[in-house]
């Protein structure tokens, strides 16, 4: 809808309709919601707040460590708790899906295929939700309770590992993104005392490389999981996330080592090549193979930015020319002017390939009823 | 039909636009029951300037960056000429500057590189009077400072015509507002301000034509300000303000102000939904409703800010504006996370208020699945 009124004050901009025809065209596209989508919307607001409300009340109690309360009651409280979770998800899970087998059984009664499905934002996903936080929980109880600390690696990192296979079963963004980011945590936490294990990870440079290694890999993968079976691995969020930290940290660090090379050439020349080869390896994935604009447009803005912090350090580390700022501030404008008309065909592109292959499909199931 | 623009020119358009006509079938089908309508003389679409989110976002950051260097490249230049750049200097590179821009913007308005330009001229120009200004007025941020660059950056969204520099300049006149408040000592009624300012503008959006865009982008540059002056309450960084403006001072007096006001407008909001779908304010579902904001307004004593994301889902929802809604839902989200960090009572008194949130939300939910049953034929009534 946002797009289609924009599309109106473009062309009343240009002059097609009056102003009176586009105040028309606004109400008619403003068709207010009916009564199943209010219902939708305060039902899923119940819901979803109610769970991560009754989960976080859950945390403070025991963040609050109360003394009048014995340690094995704590336990069988929090553990009760992800029990009940656990099985509601259970029954919920199996409800859906014996509702689902019904229904695709009574000729009379048509679902969509999005009703029936157990992945995604789903109730019984959202108690998994809720059951998943419970298991952090736990784990911080057992550290706050045997004085193994309340915020050790391990403990994030345990917490990832055990509801990595509950976020698999589920198919929902919000899950991943929760064990993705717990693993990234867990992965900072131990960067910190890594040095007491004499491993190379006290550099801040190499820890930013392994973020942005890291998650690009996991980018990948969901990228390519998502394309291979439409709809389970669906996580547009967690895509967004990890292309954007992980593009971030690349950004960043090569940014840096223009700026300031004090380390062993060779790093900075290996750093530099898994960057171009990122580049490289994105643009033909995301062009070529799977064509996506947010990766393009990330990829671009991130070479922009990088191309302008050595032209920096070429026109400024010995002199300082009045011209150089005028000459970075254009390039700037002009590059990003330019990758943006060029993001922009593209987008037009895939809208005209996918609007053709919805044509070609419709024709073709127009010709099969024929 | 008054088309302003000549027949072979918008024929020309579109058939430069050729490959766009299958680009989006729903601005398609708008179009062409305008031209079987009469309305418009052409049955070919006009090619679209639409982009992704996300490119424009990088746009603006790449443009405030850009804005930076021109203006330090001005500053250097006319520094060497007068060895020292001074508040008329600086006032003069920024007006410049600024005529630069929105010279531009008149010149050629359709052009990427022209609107990129001239945006960040503005900036340019902007952050050029702030400076002048600030040092004329001997290097204060009074209540002439405020209310001359509130003025200059509603003077610029209004000029403009470009979406993304409507949005920056309404979000930099609402700090401005802001500061303002902060001078007049009435800062803790700013939220309230705003709230009632987005809700007038989004509830009256259709009728305004030409202003259609420049009045949504204005409603979210004030959103983005409302969230952040509450968020930074309800995380306990208001000494960001202290340093700032005066002191922040948060009362039960102007909480309860606030409250009422955003439940005065929830109320109005419940009341128009109900009126327009012909049921009874005495239905079930109404005193639902209403039960759920007295409830609403009641947690968000506690819990700073619950009652305005509330406001901006239903707004958000009402209007069809998914960004708002968005936006509601994760900033109450935040407020709720806030509440962790909340000095006035006791973790285990939270924890007892957040169990017994979750467990009313979650009964409500169940006798909803109970009261009102999706209905599968679409003529239901609630």
């Amino acid at each position: 809808m946002g797009s289609l009124t924009s599309q109106v004050c473009e062309w009343l901009e240009q002059g097609y309709i009056t102003s009176a025809q586009a105040d028309q065209l606004y109400h008619r596209l403003s068709v207010r919601p009916d009564a199943s989508r209010w219902r939708a919307l305060i039902a899923g607001l119940l819901l979803w707040f109610g769970a991560l409300s009754l989960v976080c009340g859950v945390i403070f109690f025991f963040a609050y460590n109360w003394q009048s309360l014995d340690r094995f009651a704590k336990f069988a409280l929090l553990e009760t708790a992800i029990l009940l979770a656990v099985s509601a998800f259970v029954w919920l899970y199996y409800r859906a899906a014996c509702q689902l087998s019904i229904a695709s059984n009574t000729p009379s009664v048509t679902v969509s295929r999005s009703q029936g499905k157990p992945f995604g934002t789903t109730v019984a996903n959202a108690v998994l939700l809720a059951a998943c936080v419970l298991v952090g929980g736990l784990l911080a109880l057992v550290g706050q309770t045997y004085q193994t600390g309340a915020d050790p690696w391990q403990l994030f990192a345990v917490w990832a590992l055990v509801i990595l296979p509950l976020a698999w079963i589920a198919g929902f963004d919000a899950l991943w993104l929760l064990v993705v980011g717990l693993v990234n945590l867990s992965l900072g936490l131990f960067f910190d005392i890594s040095a007491d294990f004499w491993l190379p990870f006290e550099d801040v440079q190499i820890q930013l490389l392994v973020f942005a290694l890291l998650n690009t890999l996991i980018y990948y993968v969901f990228t390519y999981l998502d394309h291979i079976k439409v709809g389970r691995w669906h996580t547009p969020i967690l895509q967004y996330a990890c292309s954007m930290f992980a593009m971030g940290c690349f950004t960043w660090l090569v940014s840096w080592l223009i700026l300031n090379i004090d380390r062993s050439d060779s790093f900075y020349l290996w750093v530099s090549g898994i960057y171009i080869l990122n580049l490289v390896l994105g643009f033909y994935v995301f062009y070529y193979l799977l064509p996506q604009i947010y990766p393009l447009a990330l990829g671009g803005f991130s070479l922009i930015a990088v191309t302008a912090i050595f032209l920096i350090k070429l026109i400024f580390e010995d002199s300082d020319p009045i011209g150089g700022f005028l000459f970075i501030g254009l390039y700037i404008l002009l590059a990003s002017t330019g990758l943006s008309l060029w993001l922009k065909k593209v987008n037009q592109n895939l809208k005209f390939a996918s609007g053709a292959q919805v044509v070609a499909s419709h024709g073709k199931r127009g010709g099969n009823h024929e | 039909m008054n088309n302003h623009l000549p027949k072979n020119h918008m024929q020309s358009t579109a058939l430069a636009s050729g490959e766009s006509r299958l680009i989006s079938q729903t601005s398609q089908q708008l179009w062409q029951s305008l031209y079987s309508e009469g309305l418009v003389s052409s049955p070919m679409l006009p090619e679209s300037h639409d982009m992704p989110w996300y490119i424009g976002l990088m746009q603006a950051f790449a443009a405030w960056i850009a804005a930076w260097f021109l203006l330090g490249f001005m500053t250097s230049l006319l520094g060497t000429i007068f060895q020292r750049v001074e508040a008329d200097v600086a006032l003069f590179i920024g007006l410049a500057y600024l005529a630069l821009g929105l010279g531009l913007y008149f010149a050629a308005p359709q052009r990427t590189f022209i609107q990129q330009f001239a945006f960040a001229a503005s900036l340019s120009g902007s952050l050029g009077v702030a400076w002048g200004v600030f040092e004329l007025l001997g290097d204060e941020f009074n209540v002439t400072w405020y209310l001359s660059m509130a003025g200059l950056f509603l003077l610029l969204w209004r000029l403009l015509r470009h979406g993304l520099a409507q949005f920056v300049f309404a979000f930099c006149s609402s700090w401005c507002v802001v500061g303002l408040m902060a001078k007049l000592g009435l800062l803790n009624l700013s939220p309230s301000l705003f709230a009632f300012i987005i809700s007038v503008v989004l509830l009256n959006i259709n009728r305004l034509g030409r202003h259609y865009q420049r009045a949504r982008m204005l409603c979210y540059g004030f959103v983005l300000t409302l969230l952040n002056i509450q968020l930074l309450h309800a995380f306990s960084m208001d000494n960001l303000f202290d340093e700032l403006f005066s002191p922040w001072q948060q009362s039960l007096r102007f909480t309860l102000i606030h409250l009422s006001i955003i439940v005065g407008i929830c109320g109005f909001l419940l009341v128009t939904i109900f009126r327009e779908r012909q049921q009874s304010l005495s239905s079930l579902a109404a005193i639902g409703c209403f039960l759920g904001l007295i409830v609403i307004s009641g947690l968000s004593l506690p819990m700073q800010g619950l009652a305005t994301a509330i406001l901006l889902i239903l707004l958000g929802h009402y209007c069809n504006e998914p960004w708002l809604k968005g936006m509601g839902m994760v900033s109450a989200l935040l407020f709720v996370s806030g509440y962790y960090y909340s000095l006035e009572t006791t973790l285990l008194l939270k924890s007892a208020y957040l169990m017994g949130l979750g467990a009313l939300l979650l009964v409500a939910r169940v006798l909803m699945w109970w009261l009102f049953p999706a209905n599968v034929y679409p003529k239901e009534t609630v």
